[in-house]
């Protein structure tokens, strides 16, 4: 918490999004959010399915088109134009629930494939830093392997270790464990915890409520498209303002 | 026999200009049906709605009637088409239209979540295309445009009808020459010939095409694995969540 405060005093806020909303035809998926998350915070978004989390997250980085309000990453507005969510995307890592790594490429270079396109870097040195952030995710001797010759864990971590060879200040995780056996989620746990814990902007759309405790500076609740209750874990788990948290809540811990 | 001996440069010199319009056919029909497929597939709506003008013009025409079409309307445009450029221009046309429609359903059976995760790192639009998508497309296409190519050779034959002087049409002036000169119709043994000629031919690209498809299949046998182990999971997930409420929040 203290190297948390320090960060936050050190730079403003790294995404600032105000009254952001979305349809989907008539389906009103996301209700005028507001929100705004500090360099270093970490930040967990749960809710039930259909509530508009995955939606918000994916709307930050340009995934998804909002027709209403205001996206900030970084002090930039997330303009329409392709160029500039371009620019946005470079700075912010996102890891999907299905890991999506590109089954074609080695892992090296799923690894390296946007830094060389992207990035004005050699071969030898995005390879030097695809091998670092592999270590990191401690998976460095399965390099030159194939997606499909690792376990859904494995994958997954891969796909932490490919958003950060971009280097990016602020990290998107949509449910990343969700698709996961059980004895896997906890290893893709630890690298998040690790990243977490070296100061990265984090926002985790996660239902893993033991991650949140330990790692969340921020607990939001979403249901049907707003942002039901925002509290510190410690409040959000022993005592919800919100009646629908509640609910929730026991439905969720109960298993 | 002896008849298809004497008259082998004739017909030689049939086959070669075969083997040109099929080649050049092919060449441009690969080429074509992927900006067409590209095109299909792309941002803009424009550039979509071209493509499928272009593929339902073209496919629902037969290669006969757009053949004599090109050939006997050109000239109406003030476009005086020679027979080989005419059948060029729709065997071209016809195959482009065909397998354009091939590459957009290998675009289309690409998880939409390699295009996603793509932009995510932040490749544009283009780099997605050419680093991660079309790389996944191009074997999956393979058996389909062999098919394409195959039939896009034995549809060579029919430039015969606009005076294309390939080797259908050596075949028959051959037949007609001698059935006037001897009064017997050589027929039978000539077009056995051809149609001999064109089985081999067309035998062996897709004996050759399914080799090299095995050779690139076996080093992505690791890619079906992983597309069942992810559609396993797929399950798995729907099973525990609610199916449609998922697919609402990421849609």
């Amino acid at each position: 918490m203290v190297n948390s405060m320090s960060i936050d005093q050190l730079a403003g806020s790294a995404i600032s999004i105000k009254g952001l909303s979305k349809w989907y035809g008539d389906f009103k998926v996301l209700e005028a959010i507001d929100l705004n998350i500090d360099n270093g915070e970490k930040v967990v978004i749960c809710g039930p399915s259909g509530s508009g989390k995955s939606t918000l997250i994916r709307c930050v980085n340009g995934l998804e088109e909002h027709q209403e309000g205001q996206i900030e990453v970084e002090g930039k507005v997330l303009e329409k134009d392709i160029k500039s969510i371009s620019k946005v995307r470079a700075e912010v890592g996102m890891v999907f629930q299905h890991f999506n790594l590109f089954p074609h490429l080695s892992i090296l270079d799923n690894c390296t494939l946007a830094p060389l396109t992207l990035r004005n870097v050699s071969r030898q040195e995005a390879e030097e830093t695809a091998m670092h952030f592999l270590e990191k995710v401690k998976i460095p001797d399965q390099a030159h392997k194939f997606p499909s010759q690792l376990s859904g864990g494995q994958q997954q971590r891969v796909a932490i270790a490919r958003s950060l060879c971009m280097k990016p200040k602020i990290m998107l995780f949509d449910e990343p464990t969700s698709a996961l056996d059980p004895e896997m989620i906890k290893e893709v746990l630890d690298t998040m915890v690790e990243l977490a814990e070296e100061g990265m902007t984090m926002i985790c759309v996660t239902h893993e409520m033991g991650f949140a405790r330990e790692v969340a500076d921020r607990v939001i609740f979403m249901d049907s498209g707003k942002v039901v209750e925002m509290n510190t874990p410690e409040n959000f788990f022993s005592n919800p303002e919100h009646p629908r948290t509640k609910l929730f809540l026991s439905q969720i811990l109960d298993h | 026999m002896q008849l298809i001996i004497d008259s082998l440069p004739l017909l030689f010199s049939g086959l070669l200009i075969t083997f040109k319009l099929a080649s050049l056919t092919l060449i441009l029909t690969a080429f074509i049906s992927l900006i067409f497929g590209i095109m299909s597939v792309s941002r803009y709506k424009m550039l979509r709605i071209i493509s499928i003008v272009f593929v339902e013009v073209f496919r629902d025409i037969p290669i006969v009637v757009n053949l004599l079409f090109v050939y006997f309307g050109a000239p109406l445009l003030g476009l005086a088409l020679d027979p080989f450029t005419a059948a060029l221009v729709s065997l071209t046309s016809w195959g482009s239209a065909n397998g354009s429609e091939i590459i957009r359903g290998g675009f289309n059976s690409l998880a939409k979540h390699q295009r996603e995760s793509a932009m995510a790192l932040g490749l544009r639009p283009w780099e997605t295309m050419l680093f991660v998508l079309l790389p996944q497309v191009i074997v999956p296409v393979l058996p389909s445009f062999t098919g394409l190519f195959s039939l896009l050779i034995q549809a060579t034959s029919l430039a015969t009808l606009v005076g294309a002087s390939e080797f259908l049409r050596t075949a028959n002036i051959i037949v007609e020459r001698t059935t006037m000169m001897t009064g017997e119709s050589p027929a039978f043994a000539v077009f056995g010939f051809v149609l001999c000629v064109y089985f081999v031919i067309c035998f062996s690209l897709n004996v050759l095409t399914s080799k090299l498809e095995r050779k690139l299949v076996k080093s992505r046998t690791m890619q079906s694995q992983e597309e069942k182990n992810s559609s396993n999971l797929l399950k798995a997930f729907t099973e525990s969540f609610s199916a449609l409420k998922w697919r609402k929040s990421h849609d």
